[in-house]
């Protein structure tokens, strides 16, 4: 994977007018998914670029993560610039597949598993920017030498761009900004409330248990004149005879004590 | 201690028409000591997920076999007998009722 300073597009600071931040933080922190078609304006659409939106917190870098898909487009013979936010499937799933490796996993949301693509990408992506120079359109440089020339960067920059290119696809990033983290918040309320449906549909699962009697041995002799009448045992005790066995999981340590439950055999945990 | 090493060249074994009697006479004695285990299904259960850590002393799971029901007996998957649960002293015992 090569990541490569956009140096030679035509926006590489994300220039966000103070309006714009508002703006975007209120529809972030309300609902984004429909906001994006009311705001994008379609008389840009051939200035649409997309690019991909990354979080990385300034003090406890890889602990934030979250991302998007934008739609950029600048009007620069007006001298603004606006930024729109989406998320589509297509472009998350070909983006964390290719450049991470990760499995995918519940972006009906729009949302990541934070830690798992954390840990992935912050490890891709600050690697390889690391004493990687950084070139603005306004002549502005700066050497990403550590983790903390992000958080110095970011102090001062609303935000930058790279493009990454991996195989024959180019993305896009934008690297901290004070925006994002609004819709970061909102992500990861999003994530935990996920998170909270889908333990509850697991409580509801249901799961086979076997109750067998095991350690049960007989020589070979024995088992080639097995005949009916033949009583098999062990040495251990009754309670240690019997064991639970979860989805052919085997939960020892287990007292359990055999018995009956009107006309059926039932098992009581001692 | 050193001792001299060198590499060898296994040679091309070719098949040769067996003949003779068997190296190993069929002596079942040789293997009959030989130890197997097997298991006793009692029953199975369904519960949930939330059900089953939940589970505290003295709870009690009905199974899925009923009380004059046989018990399978086992060696790995294959069923090799079917039989009844007895007490033999402090133990459980499995006492065959058929032979499969």
């Amino acid at each position: 994977m090569i990541v490569r300073v956009a140096k030679h597009m035509n926006f590489c600071l994300l220039p966000l007018s103070q309006h714009h931040k508002d703006m975007l933080k209120e529809k972030l922190l309300s609902n984004w998914n429909s906001w994006y078609e009311e705001w994008i304006p379609k008389n840009d659409q051939d200035r649409v670029v997309n690019i991909e939106l990354t979080q990385l917190d300034n003090k406890n870098l890889g602990k934030w993560f979250g991302r998007a898909h934008v739609s950029w487009y600048s009007t620069v013979d007006k001298g603004s610039y606006s930024v729109g936010i989406a998320h589509d499937d297509s472009y998350r799933k070909n983006l964390i597949n290719q450049m991470t490796g990760c499995q995918e996993t519940d972006f009906s949301q729009g949302l990541i598993d934070a830690s798992l693509l954390m840990n992935k990408l912050s490890e891709v992506f600050i690697s390889q920017l690391v004493n990687t120079e950084l070139s603005f359109v306004d002549d502005k440089s700066i050497t990403l030498q550590s983790m903390q020339s992000v958080s110095k960067l970011n102090a001062n920059f609303a935000g930058w761009v790279v493009e990454v290119k991996h195989q024959q696809n180019s993305n896009y990033l934008l690297l901290p900004n004070q925006v994002i983290k609004a819709m970061l918040f909102t992500a990861s309320t999003q994530k935990a409330n996920n998170l909270k449906t889908r333990e509850f549909a697991i409580g509801e699962k249901q799961i086979p248990i076997t109750f067998n009697i095991e350690g049960l041995t007989i020589n070979l002799q024995d088992l080639r004149t097995l005949q009916v009448g033949d009583v098999l045992t062990t040495h251990k005790k009754s309670h240690e005879q019997i064991k639970m066995r979860v989805a052919n999981t085997l939960l020892d340590d287990i007292s359990i004590k055999l018995g009956k439950k009107q006309t059926q055999k039932a098992v009581q945990f001692d | 201690m050193t001792a001299e090493v060198s590499k060898i060249e296994l040679p091309e074994l070719n098949e040769k028409s067996s003949s003779g009697s068997s190296l190993i006479e069929k002596d079942f004695s040789l293997i009959k000591d030989v130890e197997v285990v097997l298991t006793a299904l009692i029953g199975n259960s369904k519960i949930s997920v939330d059900e089953l850590f939940s589970l505290k002393k003295g709870a009690v799971v009905s199974l899925d076999t009923r009380l004059d029901e046989s018990v399978s007996l086992f060696i790995k998957d294959k069923l090799i007998a079917k039989g009844t649960i007895v007490a033999v002293k402090d133990s459980y015992g499995i006492e065959i009722t058929e032979v499969i």
